[in-house]
């Protein structure tokens, strides 16, 4: 069970990251720009938070009122929860981008 | 005319007997000086010891002598011949302006490694560290900016014989003169005491001197100072920001007793377009440790403002002032008892925490404050930093609070950059200009730390092209 959930948990932040809610890019009304990157962020965050829940399940035994964890196994799924939320954030940010057709600075 | 001859051939023999005997007295000061430097190096002929007993150095006395219209060639020259004291000085120096250049006003961060804090303290505690002041006419000469504001502190903290005089005669021939009264007021703090100036770093205010320990400022000539600086309206660099925050410090510890205290602290607490951040944040901190009835009264007015935008500074530093009956909320001391290996109710703890705050009208800043410190702390588990960045900025709980973590978790780790963007959106959605100005200045340190990390970069420069783009215009 705690392999099947580990699968789960490493495809569905692909659904996540890889989710535009922006629509068609190019140049829109930038209060709309900042109405879907309002979205976009709330919904990384949901999946970040579905994504906390999934490695608890996996890691963790509740047991009446304890919980016994594997720590380095939570830990190590915390940490790609961590990325792949990182990841969505930063996909939110090229969208938003895109959408209000804002350039970004050269190095 | 024989006795006219006579008197003449005496007096002649009398000049050459004189002559014969100062050759010799000479040649015997020659001899003895030979002989003592075979014995010892020169520089160890002058006792600092000496030196500090008499006051001044033998050679800066003669120095005195010189006119003010020779001085400046005076000073050159004797640069080449300047003690291994002031050698040694003008090293750390070079050391203190070479963390600042290389690091900015990073340098002075608490958290940052290699900072100026630990500068001083591994010069402090070589075997090199001289025992004289230096010369206060070379120290001008070399030292500039933080680095001259360095060395006053470190020979305040260090209680030279003397320091109060040499620290006037530096701001007598120096042009610098904030810089060094920047190093006399933090000096005059000490480095020990109730104060912990690291946290005046957890807010957003342009402080940038040393953290340590601070104690109230006694001496009526500190106070006197303060108060001066405090009155002038200055507010144009980064120096002057840092100055006034430190002499509002200063004030502080007599805000009961001293009704022109009181007076020179009124603008800085209530003044509010603009808020006077930093002296704002001094005053505050001084105040929540040594105040009493009556900064209890001027911290609840504050509260009654509207917009007021320091609320979690105030809470966290003057909660003892407003409620001294009252025991802290239960989830504070709830999320008080988290362990720091709680991991697996991280996300759960902090959910709950958040949700207690904002069910309680956002005003737990006592609990705000606990979240903030323990997601600040790299060893805690306890708080899941993405949720409170996310309900902070994203829900409105405290944006001034969120943008601050949000800074600091990048500066920590170049992982945590994603979230500035957040925070500027934050921003732009309230538009804090003044946090917006401090921002933005994070923003540039932070791409001089992550020059070489690609993925940081980006992040920094999509919250830098944001911000630019979309920040409303300035008023």
């Amino acid at each position: 069970m705690k392999y099947v959930a580990l699968i789960f948990f490493f495809l569905a932040p692909s659904f996540s990251v890889g989710a535009n809610s922006f629509g068609v890019p190019g140049r829109a009304g930038q209060a709309e720009c900042d109405t879907q990157l309002a979205r976009c962020l709330q919904s990384a965050f949901e999946q970040a938070l579905s994504n906390d829940q999934a490695c608890i399940k996996t890691w963790c035994d509740k047991v009446f009122f304890l919980t016994f964890c594997d720590e380095e196994g939570l830990s190590r799924c915390i940490q790609k929860a961590d990325a792949v939320y990182g990841a969505a954030l930063r996909a939110c940010q090229t969208d938003f981008s895109a959408c209000s057709g804002m350039e970004r600075r050269n190095s | 005319m024989r006795a006219w001859g006579k008197a003449w051939m005496g007096l002649f023999l009398l000049s050459v007997g004189a002559s014969a005997l100062a050759f010799f007295m000479l040649m015997g000061d020659v001899r003895q000086e030979d002989t003592l430097s075979w014995k010892t190096p020169k520089t160890a002929s002058i006792s600092p010891v000496a030196v500090i007993e008499e006051g001044l150095a033998p050679d800066l006395k003669k120095r005195e002598l010189i006119p003010d219209f020779v001085a400046e060639a005076e000073i050159v020259s004797a640069d080449t011949t300047q003690t291994s004291a002031d050698l040694i000085w003008q090293e750390f120096l070079t050391q203190v302006d070479t963390v600042v250049h290389q690091k900015g006003s990073r340098a002075f961060h608490p958290r940052a490694s290699g900072n100026v804090i630990s500068v001083m303290e591994s010069f402090r505690h070589s075997s090199e560290m001289p025992s004289c002041l230096p010369d206060p006419r070379g120290a001008v000469l070399v030292a500039t900016g933080w680095s001259l504001s360095t060395l006053v502190t470190l020979t305040g903290w260090e209680g030279f014989p003397g320091w109060r005089s040499w620290v006037d005669e530096l701001l007598l021939q120096s042009k610098e003169k904030t810089w060094i009264q920047i190093g006399a007021l933090r000096a005059c703090l000490g480095e020990v005491g109730e104060v912990d100036l690291d946290e005046l770093y957890r807010f957003p205010v342009r402080y940038q001197f040393l953290g340590g320990g601070a104690r109230a400022c006694s001496a009526e000539v500190d106070l006197e100072l303060a108060s001066r600086i405090l009155s002038s309206l200055s507010l144009e660099t980064e120096e002057d920001w840092t100055l006034r925050s430190l002499a509002a410090l200063c004030l502080s510890g007599s805000y009961e007793e001293q009704e022109f205290v009181r007076q020179a602290l009124k603008a800085p607490l209530f003044q509010v377009t603009p808020w006077d951040l930093c002296a704002h944040a001094g005053a505050l901190l001084g105040m929540g440790i040594f105040g009493g009835e009556l900064a209890a009264e001027s911290v609840k007015k504050l509260l009654q403002k509207e917009d007021y935008f320091g609320q979690a500074m105030l809470t966290a530093w003057c909660g003892s002032l407003l409620k001294k009956d009252q025991a802290p909320s239960l989830a504070y001391q709830i999320a008080r008892g988290w362990s720091r290996k709680a991991r697996a109710q991280s996300t759960q703890n902090t959910l709950e925490a958040l949700r207690a705050f904002d069910e309680e009208g956002r005003q737990d800043f006592e609990l705000l404050d606990l979240l903030l410190e323990r997601a600040l702390d790299p060893e805690d588990q306890a708080v899941r930093r993405p949720i409170l960045i996310h309900k902070l900025l994203m829900e409105g709980l405290d944006g001034t609070t969120g943008v601050f973590l949000a800074e600091e978790l990048a500066f920590q780790d170049p992982e945590h950059t994603a979230f500035l963007f957040m925070a500027a959106h934050n921003l732009r959605q309230r538009d804090a200009f003044q946090e917006k100005a401090l921002f933005l200045e994070s923003l540039n340190q932070l791409e001089q730390l992550y020059a070489e990390v690609p993925f940081a970069l980006r992040d920094i420069r999509s919250a830098q092209a944001y911000l630019a783009r979309v920040a409303p215009p300035e008023p």
